[in-house]
């Protein structure tokens, strides 16, 4: 807005807010006869609700169309339940149908709603709503003898969960003796002698079909005081019966209502293999990792080659034996180098092989041995020793070197 | 009236929980070691007992009582 002036698009933005915000507004019910019905291919409907007085333009879009269970045409009496809001390009206020039902069909809705009222007030839809135990041995059903909601609801609970036992409580679902005979199933199934695990009340889906058994205020009531978990699969999307408030679970089809009741038997397996695989496997890293440690032990110099204990101790000693035994041979040789020594300088020595080069041993008469020209006298007789004997000779001259 | 006898029932709930008690405790490695191979082949047997259940229960031809006919045999 600029300076107080409000562009067209601006104002009717604005009045629509004061239409979305008004609660009277939200939700409406109004009663009035259909003139100029179109129905555009999109599937949106377009059309005026006229009384006598008055006349206002509605729409209902096409997913609400879609879940009519009559023909709307020019001229029908109806009841209709929407929110009342502007188009903001032409600023035109409508009526936005969620809703519509024929007259009667509106009475019929009234006293259905007063029903709903006085129930709701009595707690019975606001008790906390029952677990249902998947594994259960045994499930009763409420459902018509041969229908396809009870053959749907047999083949799946049966095939999810084969251990189950199916018990049936036949009974017609719709017309005039429907409502007393549900009961009488109802009460029969809570009197069953085997205990039920869960009941399941059920009738075929379709398109509009007559569901006042279950809005029936004794049926509702005789559903209400099931002892055990109760699944409601009345098989009508767009309506709930009163029967479905106050049911543990609302299931929109019997299949779906046996796979509230059961737990498919394929997840149990999947549970078994994992649960086999987990403990399989983490026993297994624990022994694996056992054997890794008595691995990296039996590993060790110690186990692989005990001997490496002694080993060195038993090196030492060799070792030891090798030094004293060089030791000993070392100190022996030297003693034989020295005998050889000595014998080679004794050889040197020995007399009798200077004698054999041809020199002579003098000795005197007194025996010693003559080294001087004083040893000895002359006239004196020397025995003369020579290699192969002894000349004895006699001095005759001497002279003494200067 | 010959309502078919179901094999001794089993509790296949309570079976299934005390199961995965078994695999959380071997898996937390902290039992001893014998205690946890206890535990396995304490779980092996009753995978293979509710297994073994399961097929059983499969195979036979699983059907609708109905307990009109069961009344009127009373």
């Amino acid at each position: 807005m600029k300076d107080g002036v409000y562009s067209v698009h601006e104002l009717n933005q604005y009045i629509k807010t004061l239409f979305d915000h008004d609660g009277s507004l939200r939700l409406v019910k109004l009663e009035g006869e259909l003139q100029d019905v179109k129905l555009y291919p999109s599937g949106h409907m377009y059309f005026n609700v006229t009384d006598e007085a008055a006349s206002i333009s509605g729409v209902m879009f096409d997913h609400d169309v879609a879940g009519l269970d009559f023909k709307p045409k020019n001229g029908d009496k109806v009841l209709l339940i929407g929110s009342v809001s502007t188009y903001v390009k032409t600023g035109r206020y409508q009526i936005y149908v969620r809703a519509m039902y024929l007259d009667g069909a509106g009475a019929k809705l009234l006293a259905l709603k007063k029903l709903r009222e006085k129930l709701e007030k009595e707690g019975l839809f606001s008790r906390a709503k029952r677990n249902i135990n998947r594994y259960p041995k045994a499930i009763g059903l409420i459902t018509a003898r041969g229908s396809a909601a009870c053959a749907d609801l047999v083949t799946n609970i049966t095939r999810r969960y084969p251990l189950v036992n199916v018990y049936a409580f036949y009974t017609s679902v719709q017309g005039k003796e429907a409502p007393k005979e549900i009961v009488n199933a109802l009460k029969k199934a809570y009197a069953f002698t085997s205990k039920l695990d869960t009941i399941i009340i059920s009738r075929g889906g379709g398109s509009s079909e007559d569901l006042d058994a279950f809005n029936d205020e004794l049926v509702v009531r005789t559903a209400f005081t099931s002892p055990v978990p109760l699944i409601a699969a009345i098989g009508h999307e767009v309506d709930f019966t009163l029967v479905e408030y106050v049911a543990d679970i609302r299931a929109s089809t019997p299949t779906a209502a046996a796979e509230y009741a059961t737990i498919d038997k394929r997840e149990i397996y999947e549970q078994l293999d994992t649960c086999y695989e987990s403990m399989t496997n983490s026993l297994n890293a624990r022994i694996q990792l056992i054997r890794d440690k008595l691995h990296l032990l039996m590993n060790r110099p110690f186990f692989i080659n005990p001997s490496s204990i002694y080993q060195d101790k038993l090196n030492n000693i060799k070792l030891t034996k090798e030094n004293l035994e060089n030791a000993w041979h070392l100190y022996l040789t030297g003693k034989i180098n020295d005998l050889s020594t000595r014998k080679e300088r004794l050889e040197a020595i020995n007399p009798a092989r200077v004698l054999k080069r041809g020199f002579a041993l003098l000795r005197a008469k007194n025996g010693k041995v003559i080294k001087q020209v004083e040893d000895v006298e002359v006239g004196e007789t020397m025995e003369t020793v020579m290699s192969n004997g002894k000349i004895y000779a006699q001095v005759t001259q001497k002279e003494k070197h200067v | 009236m010959s309502e078919k006898k179901k094999d001794e029932t089993i509790d296949f709930e309570g079976s299934l929980k005390r199961l995965d008690e078994i695999v959380e405790k071997i898996e937390s490695n902290v039992l001893p070691l014998d205690e946890s191979i206890k535990l396995y082949e304490e779980g092996s047997k009753l995978i293979k007992k509710l297994e073994g259940a399961l097929k059983d229960a499969e195979k036979k031809m699983a059907k609708v009582i109905d307990t009109n006919a069961i009344g009127s045999g009373k």
